[in-house]
């Protein structure tokens, strides 16, 4: 009785909505639809290229100053080397090799310092001014990768904020990005992870393969069968794999299948050889830096001194250089995680076997906290 | 053993819920906790030697590829230059009569020759401008360890980055197994030090409300070891809400029934409360436990609209709440919810819903839906540490742990711009790009050796860095794993209100 009440006031209420509602509804689902599944690409590849124009506009300009002073410091000290040179072969009348070289080598030496100020100043053989906005490392594309570089906390270097503001905003925008970029990683590796494991069963079921049985996970019949809400990063293992089971039919009941972990490698390696087979055909390296570059770039160590489309003279085929570089290592990225996802319960176990018998080695202790309501163990 | 027997008696008697005194029990306690400390730290320790002999053995491994290479590319530079003066001479030579243009022409293409040279050098080949009779190296054994540092902690700073083919595969070999050996490293000791500075922090909170409530009854030991054994795992199990025993003044009454759930009006719940009960009810659903009844809750509790509650409901609640109060059924004897605590309601109610609460469940205020000075009071007597003598996990709060981490770095940024002579915006940054494994490596400490007067300098502070990063890392973890339960709720919570978690 008062359930029909409270409905049919209920029912009144839910006709007041007005179109603030509807336009807070629909606010709410697009936030929705951005931050899963396949909305948090489009939001993580926005977000970098905001990133790439707040930083071009930051460090553009000073970046080209700092590069003119250079190129201009490279001017004095060539024409002052030379100068100096001449003044020295004038000097002497009748020209003895020995002394000649001992002063023009010293010469030499200072402009080498020069050279080398210069470099840190920001110099790299670009030699006329007119160029520099050609051949500016904070170009779109330069700031895109740099940005990428900073949310995903690879962090090449060859590529770094200069001016105050620019170290100021690439702090904030890391730590806005960084989160981010997780959950874009814990969402689309979980995605590539189900439909792998999806695509695994089903090949190995055609194929009639024994299925690898793991004798630890939750057998469908013992776990809960409800409804759990599907939250973010809280998909628990066993639901997970009790959706696998009901959407992989009858013939599979009493076991889950677990991807091998040596599958899981060999993705991650062909990924790396397949990234440094086409870097080293583009930017003309050998197989080994290739590799190098990939290997180093994935595991977002990424020292920078290889960084593809970072030539000293550079030419125009910088911009897909880069994009493509982008692209190779969000990819990338995600099917780490998404091995990561697939061996992470064997390895789990694996370790934690390991680590308890260690334990049990060297600890020598008996009962522990968590048996306090289990039965007494002498 | 007889810490063992006192143990087990201990046990036993906590299974049958009598209540003894603490003492009996206190030295079986602190041996358990010792060994366990022991335990603990013995992994973690055994853990950090390893990482630590790990660092050692790359840097010696990587000193000895790379300092080669390294004198060689001085030895390239020199020649260079040589060739460049042996041009030069030769051009003098050749001219017979020297004319200056000819020359300086001339002249100026060797130099931008040479200048090519030293630039590709530079950059392609990490040549740092130094001479071959000069002592500093790059690659020297501090150099090399903050190398080996920065690579299995996936920092990769660059300005040290490997350039033969020898150097490059044993970077790859030396992070496939580096990197997860200092994740495991940083996460254990992370969830060391967070369980060190929780119970800390706890007891430090506790000691200053203890002086407050010197009128509050006593502790009730079996409750914590029961609720403690729950409260330590991830999560929070529906048990430790279904076996706390009764309280002090209940305990007159026979001893409670086994755990059933009362069939509650869902729809007057709040949302958490909601789910909490919904947990519940899935556990003794799964347990088969009263099947019946808590199937029935549980359908009740799905299916329902938990709308915002209006007057009618309201009074409704206040009525509901009073029948509870007189007569709920829950384990504990007491309402799970509680309005308005009247005067004869002690506040130990609201300290075991603080239990849950500090059960890393966020529960709402229990004034949520009430008025806000019933809210006010309900909120202080639920802030009193009486919590503690059930459970002694006290959240540390998010703020704390911000505060912490920015003062290290702040300290860091102090440090290192005293030392290098940046800017304080220099050095914040950075111990930020470090902290973050960012790493771009246009900053890194230890440069300014080149112009410090002594060469000895440099290498100190390229240990430091190195210790201050690892430290900084441990405390990465160490907030990450202290306050990571409440963001995701938090965050859970967000996506619930916009709408993402579907029901």
């Amino acid at each position: 009785m008062e359930r029909k009440r409270s409905s049919r006031h209920r029912q009144r209420y839910r006709k007041r909505k007005t179109t603030c509602d509807k336009i807070k509804d629909f606010i709410r689902e697009f936030i929705a639809f951005m931050f899963s599944n396949v909305g948090i690409i489009g939001l993580v590849v926005g977000y970098t290229i905001c990133g790439a124009f707040m930083f071009q506009a930051i460090e553009g300009t000073e970046a080209s100053d700092d590069r003119e002073e250079a190129i201009k410091d490279i001017h004095s000290a060539r024409s002052k080397t030379r100068d100096r040179l001449w003044e020295i072969t004038q000097k002497f009348n009748v020209l003895e090799e020995e002394a000649w070289r001992e002063q023009a080598a010293s010469e030499v030496l200072k402009f080498q310092m020069e050279v080398i100020d210069a470099i840190n100043k920001g110099y790299d053989g670009v030699d006329d001014v007119k160029d520099l906005s050609e051949t500016s490392q904070w170009s779109f594309s330069g700031a895109f990768l740099y940005s990428l570089t900073v949310i995903t906390t690879i962090g090449y270097g060859n590529v770094a904020p200069k001016t105050e503001w620019g170290k100021v905003a690439t702090i904030f925008y890391a730590i806005i990005g960084m989160p981010l970029f997780l959950l874009y990683l814990s969402n689309i590796g979980d995605i590539l992870a189900k439909s792998f494991k999806w695509s695994y069963a089903k090949c190995c079921l055609c194929r009639g393969c024994g299925s690898n049985r793991d004798s630890r996970s939750v057998s469908p019949e013992n776990s809960v069968a409800v409804q759990v809400p599907e939250i973010i990063d809280e998909t628990d293992e066993q639901y997970e794999e009790s959706h696998i089971e009901s959407t992989l039919g009858d013939s599979v009941k009493d076991d889950t299948i677990t991807v091998p972990v040596t599958l899981c490698l060999a993705i991650m390696v062909g990924y790396v050889c397949g990234g440094a087979i086409l870097f080293s055909k583009w930017e003309d390296w050998d197989f080994l830096d290739g590799s190098y570059f990939c290997f180093i770039s994935l595991s977002t160590i990424g020292f920078g001194d290889i960084v593809p489309g970072d030539q000293i003279y550079a030419s125009k085929g910088l911009d897909m250089s880069f994009i493509f570089c982008s692209m190779y290592l969000m990819l990338g990225m995600a099917i780490i995680a998404m091995c990561f996802n697939l061996m992470q319960e064997e390895v789990i176990h694996k370790f934690r076997s390991c680590v308890k018998a260690v334990k049990n080695c060297c600890s020598c202790s008996g009962a522990r906290d968590d048996d306090v309501d289990t039965a007494p163990i002498e | 053993m007889a810490s063992s027997s006192s143990q087990r008696s201990c046990q036993q008697q906590q299974r049958h819920g009598k209540k003894q005194p603490s003492t009996g029990c206190t030295s079986s306690r602190v041996c358990r906790c010792v060994r366990v400390f022991f335990g603990h730290l013995f992994s973690n320790l055994g853990l950090f030697a390893i990482v630590v002999g790990y660092v050692l053995l790359g840097a010696l491994m990587f000193e000895n590829l790379e300092a080669e290479f390294e004198l060689q590319q001085r030895g390239n530079i020199k020649r260079y230059r040589d060739d460049c003066l042996k041009e030069l001479w030769q051009i003098t030579e050749r001219l017979n009569v020297l004319y200056e243009q000819n020359w300086t022409q001339l002249v100026h293409e060797q130099l931008r020759r040479f200048e090519t040279n030293v630039v590709a050098a530079a950059k392609l080949e990490g040549y740092d401008g130094k001479d071959l009779l000069d002592s500093e190296r790059q690659w020297s054994f501090s150099g090399a360890l903050l190398y080996s540092v920065t690579v299995i902690t996936t920092i990769g700073y660059g300005n040290l980055a490997p350039k033969t083919p020898a150097g490059k595969i044993l970077t790859i070999i030396y992070a496939v197994f580096g990197v997860p050996l200092m994740l495991l490293c940083l996460s254990n000791l992370g969830h060391l030090l967070a369980n060190t500075i929780q119970f800390a922090y706890s007891h430090v909170c506790c000691s200053r409300q203890r002086g407050r409530s010197a009128s509050r009854r006593r502790r009730h030991t079996p409750c914590r070891h029961v609720v403690n054994a729950q409260c330590t795992e991830e999560g929070i199990s529906p048990t430790a809400i279904l076996t706390i025993p009764p309280p002090e003044q209940f305990k007159k009454r026979p001893p409670p029934p086994p755990p059933r759930l009362t069939p509650l009006k869902p729809k007057l719940l709040a949302q958490d409360v909601r789910q909490l009960l919904v947990e519940c009810a899935e556990y003794t659903a799964a347990q088969a436990v009263e099947s019946a009844a808590s199937h029935q809750v549980l359908h009740d509790l799905r299916h329902t609209d938990h709308t915002a509650l209006d007057d009618e409901d309201l009074d409704s609640a206040s009525r509901y709440h009073s029948s509870l109060e007189r007569n709920a059924n829950t384990p504990t004897k007491q309402p799970l919810i509680q309005c308005s605590p009247p005067a004869s309601v002690p506040s130990t109610t609201m300290s075991s819903l603080q239990q849950r609460q500090s059960c890393s469940m966020e529960l709402p205020a229990p004034g949520s839906a009430c008025s806000s000075d019933t809210s006010e009071r309900s909120r202080s007597s639920s802030s009193s540490c009486e919590a503690e003598s059930n459970n002694k996990r006290r959240r540390v709060p998010v703020t704390l742990v911000l505060v912490i981490l920015s003062g290290y770095i702040c300290l860091g940024a102090t440090v290192f711009a005293a030392w290098e002579d940046w800017s304080l915006l220099d050095g914040a940054y950075f111990c930020f790009i470090t902290l973050s494994t960012i790493g771009f490596g246009d900053l890194v400490p230890g440069k300014s050796f080149q112009r410090a007067a002594n060469p000895d300098g440099g290498q100190i502070q390229l240990v430091v860095c190195c210790a201050y990063l690892l430290v900084g890392l441990v405390l990465i973890a160490t907030a990450f794993s202290l306050v990571q339960e409440e963001v995701v709720l938090k965050c859970t919570k967000a996506a619930r209100w916009i709408g993402i978690s579907t029901k």
